[in-house]
């Protein structure tokens, strides 16, 4: 049987379940920053994109756009147990889920839809009504349908607010011809202003470009992802979702501050707050790494610097040692504003080492570990963090890269 | 806006399929009754559980928290125009 695959994607997810919890923000735009004080737009309430104001606009842009929109922080742990809900709700559908970012999930039905949804309209149907059951009615999704996730992915796209779209063999031909690129799974902005060079503005058209020509533009990767886009094929990004992944391969951390930081004391305290946060997801997963990098972003410049070591390490102390080394690196040779750390060439943690040193800062890490678990996050810590107030505690992304982590079973 | 209270109150519900559903709550001497819940979320922080309430009382909407392990509840926020 052929394959069936549903795309749901909630609407404006973050703005929507900010306007679900209050009523006196329902059919008014609103703009969602990341925390108090913060001036980027990450997420925007349908009402809000009908002035125009695009997702990532500053506040003060979009002000002069709408002055009536209202900015609220995001609730961050809020959108997270409302996905992992959704998730329920979809597995009640069918077995094979695949969470793709916080607000966009893959269901494959293919092997229940003959004999439990012969009618797939209706299923889409009853899917958006149980998910305004489970987290209340002013939220809506799209759903797209078609025989594999990109186009199912493009269907939800492109079907009105809170509709079902299904793909027909005439109706894919059709998005293909009128979805432009901006929309279209896996093409990021660089490469559709490449094609827009090129004249190219919707997958369908790159059928008129010779093989070789594509080639010669393109290069030996993207010419045949892109061939395979515009005959509605699932593209290389989207086959990725098939493949086994045992453990996460790395864990990084960045932050923007809230302004431009010149202090070593305060940057390295930053760091090491990330460090913190690194050390937890890694072992609560059990896992441990090689490769340690940190990046530093100003406003001029970019610094960045890492170290692969031949022993994993797990322990909190160890990778602020480590991190502090790479920092004695860097010539301060600009301000700071954003700061990021990464533990990566991730492996199962399985043996733990006999020089007493080592047990020593694993006997102190476990009491840390018991002490968090059991009163909360940040509870005892290493001194040489930023102050209580200041203190830069984890947050999901809307791309839930950190899924393996996220939606982990407890 | 949200304005942040951060204020212990007493909390009275029912159970329904086994979870808590809060009926009305005091409230700096006040009973308030509870007209509407919009949203309800759990979250956790190591093995501290919390569940948070949005709920509308009089027309205000309420943020309130329910520390599931001492069962203590917080007034987090109320919302103003």
């Amino acid at each position: 049987m052929e394959r069936t695959i549903l795309h749901v994607d909630i609407n404006s997810y973050f703005a929507t379940m900010l306007q679900q919890e209050n009523p006196h923000l329902r059919g008014k735009p609103i703009g969602v920053v990341k925390d108090e004080g913060r001036t980027c737009l990450i997420a925007l309430s349908k009402e809000a994109k009908q002035f125009g104001i695009e997702t990532g606009a500053r506040k003060q842009e979009a002000l002069t756009l709408c002055p009536q929109l209202l900015c609220l922080p995001a609730s961050f742990e809020r959108y997270l147990d409302a996905t992992k809900r959704l998730q329920k709700v979809f597995l009640t559908v069918a077995p094979s889920v695949y969470i793709y970012s916080l607000d966009e999930a893959f269901i494959d039905v293919t092997d229940c839809r003959e004999h439990l949804y012969p009618d797939l309209e209706k299923l889409g149907k009853t899917i958006q009504d149980r998910i305004k059951t489970e987290l209340g009615e002013w939220v809506t999704c799209n759903i797209g349908i078609a025989n594999n996730r990109f186009m199912a992915k493009m269907a939800s796209e492109v079907a009105p607010k809170g509709g079902v779209s299904i793909v027909t063999p005439d109706k894919k031909e059709l998005i293909l011809a009128t979805t432009p690129f901006k929309d279209v799974c896996g093409i990021g902005y660089r490469l559709s202003k490449k094609l827009a060079r090129c004249n190219v503005f919707y997958p369908y058209q790159i059928r008129f470009i010779p093989e070789e020509e594509l080639h010669t533009l393109f290069g030996p990767f993207w010419s045949v992802q892109l061939a395979k886009m515009a005959y509605g094929e699932e593209p290389h990004l989207l086959q990725q979702i098939d493949r086994e992944i045992p453990h996460m391969k790395s864990v990084g951390r960045s932050i923007t501050g809230y302004h431009l930081y010149q202090n070593p004391t305060e940057i390295k305290r930053i760091l090491h707050n990330l460090s913190i946060e690194i050390i937890e997801k890694v072992r609560i997963q059990k896992l441990a790494g090689r490769n340690i990098w940190i990046g530093l972003y100003g406003q001029e410049g970019y610094w960045s610097a890492h170290l692969t070591i031949a022993t994993p390490i797990n322990q909190v102390f160890e990778l602020i040692n480590r991190v502090d080394h790479l920092y004695k690196q860097w010539n301060h040779s600009f301000e700071v504003i954003k700061f990021a750390v990464r533990l990566s060439l991730l492996e199962p943690h399985q043996q733990d080492q006999l020089l007493p040193s080592w047990q020593k800062h694993e006997s102190i890490q476990r009491a840390l570990d018991t002490i968090n678990t059991k009163f909360g996050r940040f509870t005892a810590r290493p001194a040489a963090v930023p102050p209580q107030k200041e203190l830069i505690y984890p947050e999901v992304t809307g791309f839930l890269g950190d899924k393996l982590y996220q939606l982990r079973n407890e | 806006m949200y304005q942040t209270i951060n204020e212990t109150i007493a909390v009275v519900g029912t159970y329904k399929d086994g979870m808590f559903v809060p009926r009305k709550f005091k409230w700096r001497e006040r009973i308030m009754p509870v007209d509407t819940i919009t949203l309800v979320n759990d979250t956790r922080d190591g093995v501290r559980k919390k569940r948070l309430y949005s709920l509308v009382s009089k027309g205000t909407v309420f943020r309130l928290e329910f520390d599931r392990d001492n069962e203590h509840w917080l007034l987090l926020e109320l919302w103003v125009e």
